[in-house]
């Protein structure tokens, strides 16, 4: 519940482009990443977040409550993923071979074509091991790990509240944890891994 | 010092860098003392920290906005039919007219006439309004029904829907799940026979149950013959033993248990802790266990497709949604003086109605350990003349907390009607 959004709705419903650029700003992270959930592959995610954000404005005089713009759009992008889904017939998620960064990290060229490679591997089975958590929680983990979202941010595109958030990330890291528990060596160093440079 | 349990479910809104100053500061001062839950700690940072490096090129990483808003498209408005009305105003007489006319409400006859065939053909649940819920799951050969008044046995089918007062029992290798309003989840491990009394209340008579309570606005009740446990929206496992011993395991939110025999003798339990209610024993030991263990078995119980399907159509959507307050937590900043009685003031309540009574249970703020409890009979807040009730502190404190934590709970054995209840309590001080 967004009392800004709701202002936001009224300009653009006004026809002020602008405050629908806000909006944009506003939400593009968490809408791309439930397209990611969805549709798996960098690309893919861009234009089902694009095509939601089109929907949206399209159908805006039918927002009933603007304050709840989030939860609503949030709605609008898992249906228009689904639709993508359904058009490209089955969900790539775990076939990811396209490049899908422009640039590399100090890591990455340190870690060479294998560390990235093992990378991906890596990456893979850590999202086969968020679609075994509870429905509920998958998303919120999402948002919280791909885009970085603090809590109010998912609160306010969820509809949850944050006391809803909080336990979702608690059980859903603790679940996730105990899946990929071999990832998590309590020496550091000593895991195939390297730990991160933050 | 706050306990483990505690810390752990506060580390990952912690490391989220989300909690209250005052709750960072309890981690940061907990993890300064206890090793355990500082490596903890560690890891769950170590975690998070790979879990965003490895999720970092999937990023978004361009703003979509200017896109976006170069190819935004028309709002939706309602079509006005310009032509059409020119034509018609044009052509008054027109045959086509005169028969488009018709259109409209041939086409609104058709659907409602096609609605009529379709609602009568289509297949519907059988609508129970009065049935509690239904049974989800079923594995194994041995689980039956007994109904209320007869006691008559008969197999607990899947699908097969839940009334008041009846009783489930599995044998050997059959386990069973009901799913009632509210909507909460009773799993029933094997060797297990308990009495549904209604959607918010069952009796454990032996066996092992695992609950799952929904998140309903009224206490959900257990009793079991040597305990009685209390929840709002919450998980966890009882298991009744041969000697008539309950033990109960929490594996989310907050369990208060009541130990039959001694009314006083009561505790909240947190995540991963475990009671003992013996029979004859006064004492209830809190244990820290492992929750994953303890209810490993309900974890391969999971509810058929086609049976949730029914549950939700046929009980839940039928269901009042509870417009009960369900009593509440109340703190009372008591700044460590000793005191003898709590006063509770509600506001003006009308003779007629089913009051029910209410249990009040006080805990320490400061560690949550059980101080005292009493009970507000329904007779009190029936009365209109009487607006408030004295609770008497029978506890022998040494040392008396800073905060007080009162929690009402209603019974809704003794009648159905709740009471508003004051915001403010008056805490009435022992003289010195």
């Amino acid at each position: 519940m967004r009392i800004e959004d709701a202002q936001l709705v009224a300009r653009c419903l006004a026809g002020d482009t602008d405050a629908y650029a806000d909006l944009v700003n506003q939400y593009q992270s968490a809408v791309f990443a439930t397209a990611f959930y969805y549709v798996g592959r960098y690309g893919a995610a861009e234009d089902v977040s694009q095509e939601s954000f089109m929907a949206a404005y399209r159908s805006l005089q039918k927002l009933k409550q603007p304050e709840s713009f989030g939860p609503w759009l949030k709605e609008i992008t898992c249906r228009t993923a689904a639709n993508w889904l359904r058009r490209h017939g089955v969900r790539l998620k775990n076939e990811t071979p396209l490049p899908f960064r422009r640039t590399l990290s100090i890591e990455d060229a340190r870690a060479g074509p294998r560390g990235q490679v093992e990378k991906k591997e890596v990456f893979e089975r850590v999202q086969q091991a968020i679609d075994t958590l509870p429905e509920r929680y998958r998303l919120t983990v999402v948002l919280r790990y791909l885009q970085e979202l603090s809590y109010d941010e998912i609160v306010s595109f969820t509809g949850d509240s944050r006391e809803e958030v909080r336990s979702a990330l608690q059980r859903g890291s603790k679940q996730l944890r105990e899946v990929l528990s071999d990832l998590d060596s309590s020496s550091e160093g000593e895991s195939r891994w390297q730990p991160a440079l933050k | 010092m706050a306990a483990c349990a505690q810390i752990d479910g506060m580390l990952q809104g912690y490391i989220d860098g989300e909690l209250k100053s005052s709750d960072r500061l309890l981690v940061e001062q907990h993890v300064g003392d206890c090793a355990t839950c500082a490596m903890q700690l560690r890891r769950h940072q170590r975690f998070n920290v790979r879990m965003f490096e490895l999720h970092a090129p999937y990023r978004l990483a361009r703003d979509l906005a200017p896109s976006i808003i170069d190819h935004l498209p028309d709002m939706e408005h309602t079509p006005i039919d310009v032509a059409g009305l020119n034509w018609r105003a044009k052509h008054p007489d027109g045959l086509l007219g005169r028969l488009g006319e018709f259109v409209p409400v041939a086409a609104a006859l058709l659907l409602v006439v096609l609605a009529a065939v379709l609602s009568y053909t289509w297949p519907h649940p059988a609508v129970r309004s009065d049935a509690l819920g239904v049974v989800t799951h079923r594995q194994g050969e041995y689980a039956d029904r007994l109904a209320a008044a007869t006691g008559e046995r008969s197999p607990a089918l899947l699908k097969s829907f839940i009334d008041a007062g009846q009783r489930f029992e599995t044998g050997e290798g059959t386990t069973l799940m009901l799913s009632v309003g509210g909507p909460s989840e009773i799993r029933l491990n094997e060797q297990t026979r308990i009495v549904v009394i209604d959607e918010r209340r069952i009796a454990v008579e032996k066996g092992q149950v695992q609950l799952s309570v929904g998140k309903a606005r009224r206490p959900f009740e257990v009793t079991t013959p040597s305990g009685d446990i209390r929840v709002f929206g919450t998980v966890f496992d009882v298991r009744v033993l041969a000697d008539n011993r309950t033990v109960v395991t929490v594996e989310d939110g907050e369990v208060q248990v009541e130990h039959k025999e001694f009314p006083s003798v009561f505790r909240s339990l947190l995540p991963g802790q475990q009671v003992d209610v013996i029979p004859g024993s006064a004492v209830l030991n809190t244990l820290q266990v492992d929750v994953t263990e303890t209810m490993g078995w309900a974890r391969a119980i999971v509810a058929n497709k086609d049976a949730s399907v029914l549950f939700e159509e046929a009980v839940l959507a039928h269901s009042q949604p509870s417009q009960l307050t369900g009593g509440g937590a109340y703190f009372v900043a008591t700044q460590g003086r000793p005191f003898d009685s709590i006063v509770l003031r509600w506001k003006e309540n009308d003779a007629l109605a089913d009051r029910c009574a209410y249990n009040v249970y006080v805990y320490s703020g400061t560690n949550k350990e059980p101080l005292f409890s009493g009970r507000i009979p329904r007779a009190a807040l029936k009365d209109p003349a009487q607006h408030s009730f004295v609770i008497q502190n029978a506890a022998a404190i040494s040392e008396y907390p800073q905060i007080i934590i009162v929690q009402l709970v209603p019974d809704f054995s003794s009648g159905s009607v709740e009471t508003q209840f004051e915001d403010e309590f008056n805490v009435v001080l022992k003289p010195q």
